[in-house]
């Protein structure tokens, strides 16, 4: 790769690496608060 | 190279590779499936059409893991560089996977409706009261991003955009990666208890991440150890190392501040120079291999003399070359090309 790319390559990755891992955290977060805040117990139901 | 274009440049070798990657999908999705059927019948309520779009859509996210994981492995070793010469094969083969989960899940869930199934697509959930993120629009933005870089996949396109254009609208890849994990994460994911899903989008971040930020740092290493000595206005030498380090056929890539990287080849008892940027892609021809006499670029296999930057006949390309002394035991190359690469004239 050229220079320009490969310093483009770089930041995208600087980036994008925080962004993925945001998303990764922002997903778990929502799917352990996701079955217990959506689904209603129903009695009997195991 | 660049003698003339047929639709698709298939040889025996690439054939072998797309037949590999199509078993893999074939093995992958019927293992998939058969261990589904285990859990079935351990009372686990898993529908066939569950299981196919399951299936599918695993293997695609797979795929496009492994994809973006072979730049960097081949940047940080070698014996990687195989992978990469079919790396276009792979991601249009992803691609046609990918679509064809999309396809499953437009006909499973949309097709039943009053409306077109591909109006429906796109009205499920306009006023977004869903109480998770609408992960079939990220798959919908996703997909398409891939859609463009498989059409554009030719060396037709590459020659039309040129290869800087080229390869910065393939980056684009990140971004398809980016909506694609946010479909996973935000799709299959959330619906599934057991943690088969979130292992394997946790496992393909932190690889993805891990591998390109590690490759980026050996590059950026590569550039900063730069040795320049400016002897006279206009003349600079680039300090290349001592002469015991050019063993004979081995690539090294040197490099001035702010230049692009050379790459030095020792053949006999002479050393040559010539531009570290390969003609067809801009690819780093200073991590490349001497090869039947011609330095090699390790991303397509095009190739250069080192003695003149020519491509051998019946190709055209040539590239800058350098000039080379060495002085009290160590090599030194000018920083300044002899001549700009281009055409054979």
């Amino acid at each position: 790769m050229t220079r320009d790319l490969r310093t483009l390559h770089r930041r995208l990755w600087w980036l994008l690496a925080p962004l993925l891992l945001a998303a990764l955290t922002w997903a778990i977060t929502q799917h352990v608060s996701y079955p217990a805040d959506s689904v209603p117990a129903v009695e009997g139901d195991r | 190279m660049s003698a003339g274009y047929v639709a698709v440049q298939w040889n025996r070798k690439k054939m072998i590779y797309d037949a590999i990657v199509l078993t893999c999908v074939v093995l992958y999705t019927m293992i998939f499936s058969a261990v589904a059927n285990l859990g079935r019948a351990e009372g686990h309520t898993y529908s066939s059409w569950l299981v196919d779009i399951r299936a599918w859509g695993s293997c695609a996210f797979l795929m496009l893991t492994t994809i973006l994981s072979i730049g960097p492995l081949a940047r940080l070793d070698r014996r990687f560089l195989p992978l990469l010469y079919n790396r276009r094969h792979f991601g249009v083969i992803f691609f046609f996977v990918a679509a064809y989960h999309g396809l499953q899940v437009i006909d499973t869930y949309y097709a039943f409706g009053s409306a077109s199934k591909w109006r429906a697509l796109f009205e499920y959930d306009t006023a977004f009261t869903a109480q998770t993120v609408p992960f079939v629009l990220f798959g919908i933005a996703g997909l398409s991003v891939f859609g463009i870089l498989a059409a554009t996949s030719h060396d037709y396109w590459q020659k039309v955009l040129g290869p800087r254009t080229w390869k910065a609208l393939h980056f684009g890849a990140y971004l398809g990666y980016l909506l694609i994990v946010m479909h996973v994460a935000f799709g299959a994911m959330q619906s599934e208890a057991r943690p088969g899903w979130t292992t394997l989008v946790a496992l393909s971040v932190l690889t993805v991440c891990g591998l390109h930020i590690a490759a980026a740092r050996k590059s950026a290493s590569i550039d900063r150890d730069v040795r320049l000595v400016r002897l006279a206005a206009g003349d600079a030498w680039i300090d290349a190392g001592p002469l015991e380090r050019f063993a004979p056929d081995v690539v090294v890539g040197v490099a001035a501040a702010g230049s692009e990287r050379i790459a030095v080849v020792r053949r006999g008892d002479r050393v040559h120079a010539v531009s570290g940027v390969c003609a067809h892609q801009g690819g780093p021809l200073a991590e490349g291999r001497v090869i039947d006499g011609c330095l090699t670029c390790p991303w397509h296999g095009w190739q250069y003399r080192p003695e003149t930057g020519e491509a051998p006949p019946p190709f055209e390309e040539k590239l800058a070359t350098y000039e080379v002394r060495e002085q009290d035991g160590r090599i030194w190359v000018r920083a300044e090309p002899k001549r700009e690469c281009g055409v054979r004239s």
